[in-house]
């Protein structure tokens, strides 16, 4: 090595060094900007909110923003959200696809400053095969994991059986059971309209239900609670309307598993 | 407070009276559903009291012991067991009472069902013949 290469090599290491230093500023600048941010962070990723609307031609698809369905914001807000969802009056939804709530809280609202009726959000229908015995299932929301669901001003429509011939599993609601697991959902001033079987959520092997209910009309034989008898439920409601065979709970017994004013 | 009552083919679940007025029930259903949930608040309390003097298990030991000891010719009945009757006929004259009191109270929507002046006293026959089971 010759020293017109040693010299070289110095003044390329000195200008790496040099590149580095400068970058180094920048990450700082970066970090020190996070750091001051943080509470913003923080709540940007705490704090999610969404506008569902089928027809938006340009929709952002980031919080704050526009989705085209609700499953473009499930997907995208993160895990153990606070996530307020708006649903345009005079708009049709269709949940089509289970949601694992991931502890997040969604709560479905209709904007009161637009006019027109309240939005449908409508719980589709499915089979599947369980022991060589095909069952019909809801598409809906599950909380093994955390979260819960509310609802403002919203018609609700649990669809009938997919297949007929079939029974309903213990899936025929928009929140469905895990073993276990604490299913919590809210309604205010909302319809759900269902047919037998049915129900908005159900207990299944030592699960908890806690409901809150104002202002609501369960119309249909239906259910607010199913399958009460396999673990606990709490119930309040104020300004309820039970019509065409709806009632709160298929089984169970006051102040043994069921605690409701 | 809030009543549950049916209306119109509904069951409309504790709604207040101020609700269910805006709603356009009629003020006849309302004052029934009144009338009905002081009525089932009444039975309620009825029973409480009842079985505040005497527990489900002591009224079984209760009737047990009267069914056998009337079985017995009056001449071979023991003074205690003779109390035990007397003892027993006036709790049953003294549940009696506590449901005519129902009606009683359920005809005043003013009176205090919850007072105990409200309410006929146990008899002393009565509370010593309970003591004993």
């Amino acid at each position: 090595m010759t020293l017109e290469d040693l010299s070289q090599a110095t003044a390329a290491m000195q200008a790496a060094a040099d590149a580095f230093n400068s970058k180094a500023g920048e990450i700082d600048d970066a970090a020190q900007a996070a750091t001051n941010n943080l509470l913003g962070l923080t709540e940007s990723q705490a704090w999610y909110q969404a506008k569902v609307d089928a027809n938006d031609p340009a929709p952002t698809r980031v919080s704050g923003g526009t989705f085209l369905s609700i499953k473009e914001v499930t997907d995208r807000a993160p895990a153990g959200s606070l996530v307020r969802i708006e649903l345009l009056p005079d708009q049709t939804y269709t949940v089509a696809y289970n949601i694992n709530l991931k502890n997040r809280f969604l709560r479905f609202v209709r904007p009161k400053y637009l006019p027109g009726a309240n939005p449908v959000l409508i719980f589709e229908t499915y089979t599947f095969v369980q022991d060589a015995t095909e069952l019909n299932a809801n598409y809906g929301f599950s909380a093994g994991g955390g979260g819960s669901l509310s609802f403002d001003d919203i018609s609700i429509q649990l669809k009938d059986k997919a297949n007929p011939a079939a029974d309903w599993s213990l899936w025929s609601n928009l929140l469905h059971y895990q073993t276990g697991a604490t299913n919590r959902v809210r309604l205010g001033s909302c319809v759900v309209t269902g047919v037998a079987g049915q129900s908005i959520t159900s207990c299944g092997g030592g699960g908890v239900a806690l409901l809150g209910l104002y202002n609501t009309v369960l119309d249909g034989p239906i259910y607010a609670v199913a399958h009460a008898t396999n673990g606990s439920v709490v119930i309040g409601k104020n300004r309820m309307t039970l019509m065409n065979g709806a009632s709160l709970t298929d089984a169970g017994t006051i102040g043994v598993n069921i605690l409701s004013n | 407070m809030t009543l549950t009552f049916d209306y119109d083919g509904r069951t409309l679940v504790n709604w207040t009276v101020a609700d269910a007025l805006e709603a356009g029930v009629p003020q006849a259903i309302i004052d029934a559903a009144l009338t009905d949930q002081r009525l089932a608040a009444i039975k309620a309390e009825t029973r409480r009291r009842i079985y505040a003097v005497a527990s489900s298990e002591a009224q079984m030991n209760m009737a047990a012991a009267t069914a056998v000891i009337s079985g017995k010719a009056a001449s071979a009945r023991s003074d205690a067991e003779k109390a035990t009757l007397v003892g027993a006929e006036a709790a049953i004259g003294w549940v009696a009472a506590m449901r005519l009191t129902i009606a009683t109270l359920a005809a005043d929507p003013d009176a205090d069902f919850t007072a105990d002046a409200a309410w006929p006293d146990v008899p002393d026959e009565a509370q010593d013949m309970i003591a004993n089971f």
